[in-house]
């Protein structure tokens, strides 16, 4: 199993519906996905259409209060969402009152590592809460998404010196990829970006860019994946061919874990805080 | 990314070109330059000429990429405030297209006018190079390097004028009236003039603007062998730099030469005249822009802003902003 992480301080820079498209697109080429939505703002499961009853949620489980398999929904497309609302706010602040509490999905993660072939978790909008601190503390990767523009290249900088900073303090060992998205090839300045940005991260950006696409703002409020409402779109294109390096990654990653199987996650963080 | 998927990315459909390229056996930029027109044309089912376009922006990437000043303009564009001011690097080297339009018109001028003030005399040593000098960062000493250039241009052609008074014992010369009333067709007076199309309009007689106002643009571009759409825009830019700076109408005179020069290493402003009387007995090509003191008579109207700028800086023009393929 592989768990990326869609991260970046900067709001509006298209993590959310990065997230949920891949996972759909991941779906369609036969991966077993789970999305977990790690942001209190819940856009991402309102983007799946999942409404919420009297069900359990992302937060229960960060409090013990629910196993996996008890929050998670089968969302169109053929994902499994692990949901949130707003009561995930709360988790700041009990955070406080729970031992570990910046491990607690990685240690419930790796529960279900033989359950899912790939975990997307669409991180809040910052880097130094518990939620983000969880996200990068169970991923496998941390994927940065960047805006290609105003301010991009600056804001990618920043945060992938960030990155590098919590991985040394707390000795992860998450590798970071680049994706670029809200490419708009008739501007000038965006493609510009998009040069600087391959010229500062190279083989650290994903080949695709997601391009800018009307039907991506409407597939949101659909409550659905792009590839199940309108396939033969060029978004949809675009996070096909996203999930096909996502595949590749994963396929590389078993073949390393095959080759030397890795203490779990919830191990080595819990020694390194112990 | 590689750059081949930047490419696709950048000019073509993304992904989907990307695969067809890759399923071809094309997986670099120079397969894909080398790959002929037809057979690429074919693969990726364009017609000739974007793929044309599609193999030049290709080209221009690679060489790019390649680029040895890549630091330089991401330390620029990491730092938004600086890169208000991209002509810090006074850079003459040419750059990609895109780079180079981040030079602000007035600079590109003075160099042009430097260059083109001295087309046949060696320079002196660090003054009136052309050899590439590119700038290491540091703005004030940039803006001084090209002060200090166009000044020396400036001192020359006065110690020029000069000696040609004191023979002529002050009275003015036809060939500089000429000059003036009749400026002469040069590499990048106008944009787009380059310097074969300078020699291919003076093998069929147009040697200045005047002379190229005068004739009808589709006999010329048929005798030039240009392309009419550019002769057309040559016209128009002409009209205009005729219309924004029009001659002055009371007689000419030369300035008086006993006014002080600037010491070498004295900080002038382009915006005065050392000499105290602005646009005359100058040579116009040598003012920048901003110096000029006459407002236009009768502007003709001017591209817009965002098209003219878009033009310049890729010389491909608007239609080509969303590359080959849009």
């Amino acid at each position: 199993m592989q768990v990326l992480a869609l991260v970046n301080q900067k709001g509006g820079c298209g993590k959310t519906t990065a997230a949920v498209n891949l996972a759909g697109a991941l779906a369609q080429r036969g991966e077993r996905v789970l999305l977990v939505d790690l942001d209190p703002q819940a856009h991402a499961t309102l983007a799946l259409g999942w409404a919420r009853g009297e069900t359990r949620e992302l937060f229960d489980v960060l409090q013990s209060a629910a196993a996996l398999e008890e929050a998670t929904y089968a969302a169109p497309g053929g994902i499994a969402l692990l949901p949130a609302t707003l009561k995930l706010a709360e988790f700041e602040e009990t955070a406080a009152r729970t031992l570990h509490a910046e491990t607690v999905l990685a240690t419930t993660l790796d529960a279900a590592r033989s359950s899912y072939d790939v975990v997307l978790l669409d991180c809040p909008p910052r880097v130094d809460g518990v939620l983000a601190a969880n996200a990068l503390g169970a991923c496998d990767v941390a994927v940065l998404v960047v805006e290609t523009g105003a301010f991009a290249l600056q804001g990618a900088v920043q945060a992938r010196k960030l990155l590098d900073e919590v991985r040394a303090d707390r000795r992860l060992t998450f590798g970071v990829r680049v994706l670029g998205t809200l490419f708009d090839r008739r501007t000038r300045f965006a493609r510009e970006v998009l040069i600087a940005l391959q010229a500062r991260f190279g083989q650290e950006m994903f080949e695709t860019v997601l391009r800018s696409s009307v039907r991506l703002r409407e597939v949101a409020a659909l409550g659905a994946p792009v590839q199940v409402v309108d396939p033969g779109c060029r978004a949809a294109s675009d996070f096909s061919a996203l999930a096909a390096e996502v595949s590749a990654l994963i396929r590389a990653h078993e073949k390393v874990a095959a080759g030397a199987p890795r203490l779990a996650r919830s191990q080595t963080a819990g020694a390194q805080e112990a | 990314m590689d750059a081949l998927a930047l490419l696709c990315t950048l000019h073509a459909d993304g992904p989907s070109t990307l695969r067809i390229l890759r399923q071809s056996g094309c997986d670099s930029l120079d397969a894909l330059t080398t790959l002929e027109i037809d057979r690429l044309a074919q693969l990726l089912d364009q017609t000739p000429a974007s793929t044309r376009r599609f193999q030049r922006e290709a080209r221009n990437l690679r060489a790019r990429l390649g680029d040895d000043r890549t630091d330089e303009l991401l330390e620029r564009e990491e730092a938004p405030a600086a890169s208000v001011n991209l002509a810090a690097t006074g850079a003459t080297r040419p750059l990609p297209p895109a780079v180079r339009s981040e030079e602000p018109r007035a600079v590109r001028e003075q160099e042009t006018a430097v260059q083109q003030e001295e087309p046949t005399q060696s320079p002196p040593a660090g003054t009136l190079t052309t050899e590439p000098v590119i700038g290491a960062g540091d703005l004030a000493s940039n803006e001084r390097t090209i002060l200090d250039r166009v000044l020396t241009a400036w001192r020359e052609h006065d110690d020029a004028e000069q000696t040609s008074q004191s023979v002529d014992d002050g009275a003015e010369s036809d060939e500089a009236v000429m000059q003036i009333t009749r400026p002469a067709l040069r590499p990048g007076s106008l944009d787009g003039l380059t310097e074969e199309c300078c020699r291919r309009l003076a093998q069929v007689g147009v040697d200045s603007i005047a002379e190229l106002l005068e004739r009808d643009p589709l006999e010329l571009a048929q005798a030039a062998d240009l392309h009419l759409t550019l002769v057309q825009r040559l016209q128009f830019l002409a009209r205009r730099d005729q219309a924004e700076r029009p001659l002055p109408e009371e007689p000419l005179s030369r300035p008086e030469p006993a006014a002080p020069a600037a010491a070498p290493n004295e900080k002038i402003s382009l915006a005065e005249n050392p000499l105290g009387e602005a646009g005359v007995g100058w040579d116009f090509e040598l003012l920048p822009r901003s110096v000029t003191t006459h407002a236009p008579s009768s502007p003709l109207p001017r591209d817009s802003a965002a098209s003219r700028g878009e033009a310049a800086a890729t010389s491909e023009g608007p239609a080509d902003a969303a590359g080959p393929f849009a």
